[in-house]
């Protein structure tokens, strides 16, 4: 996929993009429910480290933003909300 | 000496001092001593007697101290149960402990709610966490630790136990697919806990880090190690975000480092860790899996201050070696010669001992080796075998080592085809299991393949049925469904048929 093609992309398929690779890769089985239900995937217990590490590959490769390692924290990540807002302001910044 | 009076005597002594600390909770040794006790007559109130088993189903909270300290005051043998673990599992793991009560948190209840299995016994689940707002209807037997804490005071006399008691069941994974519990007595424990203070020096300035999970007995120890010397423990729920648990790791000036590979691979990673000041931290770990030799240069520089330590263990003894840092230069794959108050040799397949230089089964002995498997006499046979005293038992642990001319060990591999992913024991056998209920799967092999973070990542060899299509992420859902994370196959791989030595057995080394 090429990242540069990101920027045009909507919100919502930002959103879809995401949901779909936390379904498929890391939500797998009981906590499928989580996806949306989820406020921390960590006090969840649904996402574990290596897990997080796949999502941050993930998003740097698909939408081609650099995560720095002080954003790499449960205010951007820890529910699906929260990791599109952080796509979404690195996009646009 | 039981293992919760070392607690109790650094609390007499260092009551103001702060024992735990997690997140924004700073718990006093006082305090935490209060919380053990209040729950402790709780616990007693309700029935849980000496001997009786108390399941620790939680993550790393602060409860989780107070609830192990109230359970051994009880003269009850505390059982950790990793938060992670799957209803049928978690079942299977409650049927064979029959636990009195069962700490956990209100997030997990449905789990629990969902074991359909006979849990008679059981007298009470106390929760932690947030109360589920929702049409959930908690168990008649569930109350919160904050009213479980308030209960009426206990006027009975605590039971008196001795050290040949049981204080902990822990569940490890086994070849033949099923948990085992190691029967771990006080003595053990004390035994165990008293040999790594001596030789990690450990004191009471220090502050240990703990994000390792207290349902693994590497974490668990981090907690009954600080409590023996009267240190302070900073409890982290995980290594997720590894910068930002480097910061508090900077915050607290913490002392003590324990890690494993995969997160020591995950520092690695860290663009910025240069820029966080981990110069208080005098002393960093590793055990549960072997560290390439340039990831242990890494941490010589991740850590400059710090002594680094290369540890080997199991979880039916706790610990057998570390490698002195000053070694490390000359021989930095070794794992060392053994820890204090411990003996150990290697032996050949018809257990003979071996002289240095050789290679074989390490065996253990010492005060610290296990009382056995909880109701599995066969297992504890093949495992704790007559030792050089009349009626001893010495542990065999099933590890291939190679010794040097000096007697140091060099860790080659296991008997049977344990893999270890994220220095977690993983059964094949277990895996197998769950994919043989894909209906689908004719056939099945699981083993390790090396990975650069988890050391060894699970992978599933599959025949399906003729007419049965899976993808990979079929696969490795379904045994998500089931599994620990760290137990999921990572790679799937379909086969039209598992190569066959030559007598009919399913031969997949080396693929």
């Amino acid at each position: 996929m090429n990242p540069l093609i990101a920027p045009k992309l909507q919100p919502a398929q930002i959103r879809n993009i995401i949901r779909q690779f936390l379904l498929e890769n890391l939500l797998l089985g009981q906590e499928a429910h989580c996806v949306d239900a989820c406020e921390s995937f960590v006090e969840a217990r649904a996402i574990d480290s290596t897990g997080f590490l796949e999502l941050v590959f993930f998003l740097q490769a698909r939408f081609g933003i650099q995560v720095d390692d002080d954003e790499m924290a449960p205010q951007h990540f820890d529910n699906l909300n929260r990791i599109v807002a952080y796509v979404l302001a690195k996009l646009g910044s | 000496m039981l293992v919760q009076h070392s607690f109790g005597r650094s609390a007499e002594r260092l009551g103001d001092k702060e024992a735990l600390i997690a997140g924004q909770v700073r718990l006093s040794y006082a305090q935490l001593r209060e919380h053990a006790r209040s729950l402790a007559a709780f616990l007693r109130v309700r029935g849980v007697l000496k001997g009786d088993r108390v399941a620790m189903y939680l993550n790393n909270r602060p409860e989780f101290a107070a609830a192990m300290l109230a359970t051994l005051e009880c003269g009850a043998v505390f059982v950790p149960i990793n938060p992670q673990t799957k209803r049928d599992k978690l079942a299977r793991l409650l049927q064979d402990c029959e636990p009195r009560a069962v700490f956990t948190e209100w997030s997990l209840l449905s789990t629990l709610t969902a074991v359909d299995s006979n849990l008679a016994g059981l007298v009470c689940i106390v929760c932690t966490g947030t109360h589920p707002s929702g049409s959930q209807t908690p168990l008649e037997l569930a109350v919160d630790f904050a009213q479980a804490r308030a209960s009426a005071p206990d006027c009975r006399p605590e039971p008196s136990g001795i050290d040949a008691d049981l204080a902990a069941l822990i569940y490890t994974s086994g070849s033949t697919g099923d948990s085992k519990g190691v029967m771990l007595t006080h003595l053990n424990m004390v035994s165990a806990m008293r040999s790594i203070v001596e030789y990690l020096r450990l004191r009471e300035s220090d502050v240990i880090f703990c994000a390792l999970p207290l349902s693994f007995d590497y974490g668990l120890y981090q907690l009954l190690l600080g409590f023996e010397v009267g240190a302070t423990i900073v409890l982290e729920p995980s290594f997720a975000f590894a910068s930002q648990a480097m910061d508090v790791v900077a915050r607290e000036r913490v002392t003590v480092f324990p890690g494993v590979p995969t997160m020591f691979s995950m520092l690695s990673n860290l663009r910025n860790l240069s820029q966080k000041d981990l110069s208080n931290v005098r002393l960093a770990t590793n055990t549960a899996a072997a560290l390439p030799e340039r990831m242990i240069l890494e941490i010589g520089r991740m850590f400059p201050q710090a002594e680094f330590y290369s540890m080997y263990g199991l979880t039916e003894c706790k610990r057998v070696s570390y490698l002195p840092p000053q070694e490390l230069g000359r021989r930095p794959t070794s794992i060392g010669r053994g820890m204090p108050n411990q003996e150990l040799w290697l032996v050949d397949p018809d257990g003979q001992r071996l002289p240095p230089g050789t290679t074989g089964e390490l065996v253990v002995r010492g005060s610290h080796v296990m009382r056995g498997y909880w109701r599995r006499p066969e297992a504890t046979r093949e495992r704790l075998r007559p030792g050089p005293i009349e009626g001893e038992r010495v542990l065999y642990t099933g590890d291939i080592f190679r010794s040097d001319e000096e007697g140091f060990l060099y860790f080659l591999g296991r008997k049977d085809d344990i893999i270890k992913c994220r220095g977690e024991k993983v059964s094949p056998r277990e895996v197998e299991n769950v994919l043989s209920t894909l209906p689908g799967v004719l056939e099945c092999a699981v083993i390790g393949v090396p990975d650069a973070l988890l050391g060894q990542a699970v992978k599933a060899l599959v025949v399906c049925r003729a007419g049965c299509e899976y993808s990979a992420k079929d696969v490795i859902r379904h045994c998500a469904l089931a599994l620990e994370p760290h137990m999921v196959p990572k790679h799937v791989e379909f086969f039209a048929a598992l190569p066959r030595s030559p007598n009919g057995k399913v031969n997949v080394r080396g693929m």
